[in-house]
């Protein structure tokens, strides 16, 4: 699905004289199919621009498109169904008694669908997210392992086959082989040809697969382009994220800084360039 | 000084939907942990780490054993331990930000003009100063755990134990709070138990203790745990690169040290500058 956001303002107390903007004259196409990491200190309006992206919130002043339609006039409010948001710890939203009952919720409320062809999406589904239809569908939220839960708190928005979808720090709180499962989870849904929004402090996590990195500052766009430029650009945005250390050291480096421009994209990269100094 | 003596800590958990079990979530626990360390603790979802935390706080009593805090066994809830928690809505209990920090500090009776400059001078060491009258929900999640942060650390507790405390905090933030972590470590002798998924806060700790499934599978200085690189893969989690790098150095004759990122340019700086002399 396609998003356009044009000249968007967002203050959510515009009446109050000490409010500011909480996101500030920002226009930004997300095409679809894209995978856009969204970046940017605590505060700066990163989740706030996604609900936007989402439709979530009517913004103070400017509009936003999808496909081409106002999101907020009747045509564009029924693509707003095909937007899946998953917030921060997702897994807090987990009501039901079983996996099974809580990712077929929204099927079940929706109604329009048999029983048996709600089983079917719930099984997709949850073969998606990489949790085993059979092992998992009686087994109850409360006491899955974390990753097991934050999966399954994944699946309920995934039924709805949304096009466009949005993770607010998907991997916050998981340990290492929860992170790793799902980040590959999140890969796949890209390759399956769905648009990705991806809000994340970790940027390594994410930066050799996505096209489109946003970095925001109080509210602003500083930096829109793919990942590698970042590493090019490392002085104009190194105070508003953390890159991976690793490039920091090398960018610390007397004398080699400037002989490497465009040449290392990903950490391994960088690794095998460190080592290299003492061969 | 803190210190485990054969604690148990025992509760029901439901394994499939109607069977549930009595699982150990710690077992038979023994350890001491001097006072005046910094101490991670590491470990998968679901190995204990948050359970050994709130033992030491007295928001858990074990099933069987005792937790001993300062020479005294723990019976409830123990005041000179401060705890952290992950999400910080759980330790939210006043709309202002002031007074939520402000609120450890009334239950110690704190003069009102003691506790203004208190409140103050906690907000400007998480850089948050300009929010000192800002309602709490107007922040986002990673500010709102610097808030909590701060109001913890007023309590100038002798141990504080911050479980994944900086789990939503971007980079710099993550950097900033290490730094306090760091002073009220080394400058006012607090002893630190730090829970993380992070393996890059290890670094600045003094020692390390591993849990798996309720056990200790590793209790030992950083240098120690860092130099054993064959426990990755039995324990599931994966060196940071600049420990990575520091080993390879090692293993060409170049001792680094396990350092932050800053020190380690400097040193490896160093020797660029040495072998460039010596050329």
């Amino acid at each position: 699905m396609d998003v356009n956001l044009k000249n968007v303002y967002l203050n959510y107390n515009p009446n109050l004289s000490s409010s500011r903007n909480v996101i500030n004259n920002i226009s930004i196409s997300i095409n679809n199919g894209e995978f856009v990491l969204i970046c940017g200190r605590n505060g700066s309006g990163k989740t706030t621009l996604a609900q936007l992206i989402t439709g979530l919130i009517r913004p103070t002043k400017g509009s936003v498109f999808f496909n081409g339609e106002d999101a907020f006039a009747h045509s564009g409010r029924a693509l707003k169904k095909r937007i899946g948001m998953i917030f921060q710890t997702p897994e807090e939203q987990l009501f039901e008694r079983t996996v099974y009952e809580d990712v077929s919720f929204v099927l079940q409320r929706d109604g329009g669908l048999s029983q048996s062809d709600i089983a079917a999406r719930v099984k997709e589904t949850l073969s998606l997210v990489g949790l085993d239809y059979e092992e998992y569908k009686d087994r109850l939220s409360f006491n899955l392992s974390s990753g097991e839960r934050r999966k399954a708190a994944i699946a309920c928005v995934l039924v709805n086959a949304p096009e466009l979808i949005v993770f607010d720090e998907p991997t916050v709180g998981l340990d290492y082989t929860a992170r790793k499962s799902l980040i590959k989870v999140i890969k796949r849904l890209h390759s399956a040809g769905k648009t990705i929004i991806c809000i994340s402090h970790n940027i390594e996590n994410f930066l050799d697969f996505s096209d489109t990195v946003l970095i925001i500052k109080e509210g602003e766009i500083v930096f829109s382009g793919a990942g590698d430029r970042l590493l090019d650009n490392f002085d104009m945005v190194k105070d508003e994220i953390r890159f991976p250390d690793v490039f920091t050291i090398i960018h610390g480096l007397e004398g080699v800084r400037g002989g490497l421009n465009g040449n290392i994209y990903s950490k391994d990269d960088a690794l095998t360039f460190l080592k290299g100094i003492i061969k | 000084m803190i210190e485990f003596k054969g604690v148990t800590y025992r509760a029901a958990k439901s394994v499939k939907t109607a069977a549930y079990e009595n699982i150990d979530i710690l077992c038979d626990i023994d350890i001491r942990i001097s006072k005046g360390r910094f101490v991670s603790i590491i470990g998968k979802n679901g190995s204990g780490k948050t359970t050994f935390g709130m033992l030491i706080k007295g928001l858990l009593a074990p099933t069987s054993g005792e937790v001993i805090v300062d020479a005294e066994v723990n019976r409830g809830v123990n005041d000179k331990v401060g705890y952290i928690f992950t999400n910080p809505e759980n330790q939210i209990v006043h709309p202002l930000v002031e007074d939520d920090i402000a609120f450890g500090l009334e239950n110690q009776m704190a003069a009102e003009s003691e506790m203004r400059q208190r409140v103050v001078a906690a907000l400007k060491e998480v850089s948050m100063e300009a929010h000192l009258k800002s309602p709490i929900h107007w922040l986002s999640r990673g500010e709102q755990q610097k808030i909590v942060a701060a109001g913890v650390i007023t309590l100038n507790s002798e141990v504080i134990v911050f479980d994944e405390a900086a789990s939503l905090l971007d980079g710099k933030a993550k950097d900033e709070l290490m730094r306090i972590v760091l002073k009220l470590n080394k400058v006012d002798e607090k002893t630190i138990i730090y829970i993380t998924h992070d393996l890059r806060d290890v670094i600045f700790t003094d020692d390390v203790i591993l849990l798996e499934s309720g056990s200790i599978a590793f209790n030992g200085s950083k240098e120690a745990f860092f130099k054993d690189t064959d426990m990755q893969e039995k324990y599931k989690y994966e060196l940071p690169d600049v420990v990575k790098l520091v080993n390879y150095f090692r293993g060409k004759g170049f001792e680094l040290g396990y350092c932050d990122t800053p020190a380690l340019i400097e040193k490896i700086n160093a020797i660029l500058k040495q072998r460039q002399r010596s050329l």
